[in-house]
């Protein structure tokens, strides 16, 4: 079952009370973990998730103090929180519990919370920040589960970032795809830089399609379901297809400006030779015209 | 587009244009720092050239358009320089070959060879330096020299002669100076940084090779200077003749060009890429005021000193060229100079950058 955030009961407290209600709300038993994606090859530390090829990523345990600490990393923070830990199972602790939950996903989230309950595991999610309740025996299958979907939402998420940042460029080094001539021979080079850029795009975007588009797994498992889930959620297929198509666009412009190019260069250096020749067929129609000159002169 | 290294460049080659011609045609003095001047109009007219065309296109006017106004604007120059001979220096001086005939042409075969890969400009320009010097021989270039000035008979063969080699600015050598002047500002002012968008960040190309060729010119001038001597007959008679600027020999046309791609490439680091030269620097405003009318101060300087002499000799009865280079004493005649450019730059700040005025403003009038 799939909730959103305006279900949940709303905690009456001031806000300047929050900090200290989410740090003191959570049960015994709560692990919070801080976890940094990384290229197999470069994975230092616990290993909490592997992601077989062709992504090739490890999820790797960090200290919270590294997080953020540059932005070449994904990282993602993650709260278990036991069911079974919370005390006495009340209706109002447990709120009190899902709202504190809710709150320190949300403390620096940009985007809507998602928030999903699903055979009795409560989730909570942003692109930063995600928080679970769950019973401990399930707890590492679910944490590997949101681990997964929440590096391909970020991948995904990242490779938009990078695709819309692509589309002024696109739109400047359109004339060049009809015509490329002396003035934008300059600019050979960066279109080229800029080619490499969208062809190692379109490769990141390549590498997700295999879990984007993955199938229901049979029988089903809480933790599959869980990543079924949020890959609904995210809408991570349909934004993969948009992408997808509007990076050919990109591509389609690129291969021209190529082709224009490399047509251009191929052609001047054909015409650079004749003009040389041209040139200096001139000068010995010049030389034969002043000969006839000075003879005629006084 | 106006850059100040080029702003700055035209008023030093206008500074030696009127203090060289006020000394020589009012008290027959020739000036040490003469054969300076032309080259760095002849360079600068090729640099402005690809800054103007860069100008246009920025603007969005087509190049058909960009071809059509650089014809008019080349027959233009050529025109007022035809103009320029008869009125100035007398209808027998007609086909003298001035350097508005040169950089009017100059212009109209910029407006050829900008679309065509660098190579073009370049290889014109080295073949004519190469052939300029068999051209004179072949011509006979001292036989159209009587007294130190050119004398042709009014002959097509004669005029088409001066016009291509034996002439006081004839096309050989000296369109290499407006090619150079070309080649060079697609080189330093790449369009890209014409066209990339607002904030972009364009990378300045090395100005290393701009220096380095025109220090490798200057140096390879004044080897050729000494060593002329050393040199085979028919290299060192024929090809490096001394430096002289009537005929402009190997060694001048190469050593000017070094100097003034060196004073380009330096004043461009000094001040165009100098972040803390204001804008509005006095020298600099000063340098925009006379470059903006470069035109017309080169007519008009003519007028002012020349034409009172054809007037005095007519009055006192005597033959219209015969207080030429006898008028006055020389500190006579370089104060008047300096008065004139001051006068000048006053006037010109009184009217305002705004105003169109001078010969600059019917050029556009008439061909734009």
């Amino acid at each position: 079952m799939i909730t959103s955030t305006e279900d949940l009961p709303k905690l009456n407290i001031e806000a300047s009370e929050q900090h200290a209600v989410r740090s003191t709300r959570f049960p015994d038993g709560t692990q919070r973990l801080t976890v940094r994606f990384v290229d197999r090859t470069a994975s230092q530390g616990t290993v909490l998730l592997e992601i077989p090829a062709p992504v090739q990523i490890n999820a790797i345990e960090v200290s919270p103090d590294e997080i953020g600490a540059d932005g070449e990393h994904l990282d993602v923070e993650i709260l278990a929180v036991p069911v079974a830990n919370v005390p006495n199972e009340s209706t109002a602790d447990k709120s009190h519990v899902l709202q504190a939950m809710q709150d320190w996903v949300e403390e620096h989230a940009t985007q809507p919370t998602l928030v999903m309950t699903f055979q009795g595991v409560h989730i909570f999610w942003t692109t930063r920040r995600v928080a679970f309740l769950a019973p401990p025996n399930r707890s590492n299958s679910i944490r590997q589960a949101l681990l997964e979907a929440s590096y391909f939402e970020l991948e995904q998420r990242r490779i938009e970032h990078l695709a819309y940042a692509t589309w002024p460029n696109a739109e400047q080094d359109l004339p060049s795809a009809f015509e490329f001539n002396e003035a934008t021979l300059e600019d050979k080079k960066r279109i080229q830089e800029r080619f490499e850029a969208l062809l190692r795009i379109r490769a990141r975007l390549s590498r997700i399609s295999l879990y984007v588009y993955a199938p229901h797994v049979y029988p089903p498992t809480l933790a599959s379901q869980i990543g079924e889930r949020m890959r609904e959620r995210t809408q991570l297929a349909h934004r993969h297809e948009v992408l997808w198509e509007q990076l050919e666009v990109y591509n389609e412009i690129y291969e021209m400006c190529a082709q224009r190019a490399s047509d251009y260069t191929l052609t001047r250096s054909a015409n650079s030779l004749e003009w040389v020749i041209i040139i200096l067929l001139l000068i010995q129609i010049l030389f034969s015209t002043f000969d006839l000159l000075t003879s005629t002169g006084s | 587009m106006r850059y100040s290294s080029v702003d700055l460049l035209r008023t030093v080659a206008l500074f030696v244009m009127v203090f060289v011609h006020f000394g020589e045609n009012l008290s027959g003095y020739t000036m040490p720092f003469a054969g300076f001047g032309a080259p760095l109009f002849a360079l600068l007219s090729g640099l402005s050239y690809y800054l103007w065309v860069q100008g246009q296109r920025v603007r969005g006017v087509d190049e058909e358009t960009i071809s059509k106004v650089s014809v008019r604007r080349g027959l233009f120059v050529f025109c007022v320089g035809i103009a320029f001979n008869i009125l100035v220096w007398l209808p027998e001086d007609t086909f003298n070959w001035d350097v508005l005939t040169l950089i009017g042409v100059a212009l109209l075969l910029l407006n050829q060879v900008r679309r065509l890969p660098r190579i073009v400009p370049v290889a014109i320009a080295a073949m004519s330096m190469l052939i300029s010097p068999v051209l004179r021989h072949l011509a006979d270039y001292n036989s159209y020299w009587q007294n130190g000035y050119f004398d042709p008979d009014l002959s097509l063969s004669d005029v088409i002669i001066g016009f291509l080699s034996t002439g006081y600015f004839p096309i050989f050598p000296w369109i290499t100076f407006s090619l150079v002047g070309f080649v060079t500002a697609s080189y330093v002012f790449p369009s890209s940084q014409f066209r990339s968008r607002e904030g972009d960040a364009t990378a300045l190309p090395s100005m290393i090779p701009v220096l380095g060729i025109g220090a490798s010119l200057l140096v390879f001038s004044q080897f050729a200077l000494r060593l002329r001597s050393q040199m085979p007959a028919a290299l060192g008679e024929k090809f490096f003749t001394g430096w002289t600027m009537f005929p402009p020999s190997t060694e001048y046309v190469l050593g000017t060009l070094g100097m003034a791609m060196m004073a380009f490439g330096t004043l461009h680091i000094l001040v165009d890429r100098n972040p803390r030269v204001p804008n509005d620097a006095a020298v600099l405003t000063v340098a925009k005021t006379f470059s903006r009318y470069s035109f017309t101060i080169y007519i008009l300087h003519h007028l002012v000193h020349v034409w009172p002499l054809w007037m005095y000799a007519v009055y006192r009865g005597q033959e219209t060229t015969y207080y030429w280079k006898q008028a006055m004493p020389l500190a006579t005649s370089l104060t008047l100079a300096a008065c004139f450019m001051a006068v000048l730059l006053v006037l010109l700040r009184w009217a305002g950058p705004d105003r169109r005025l001078g010969v600059e403003s019917w050029m556009r009038w008439l061909c734009d």
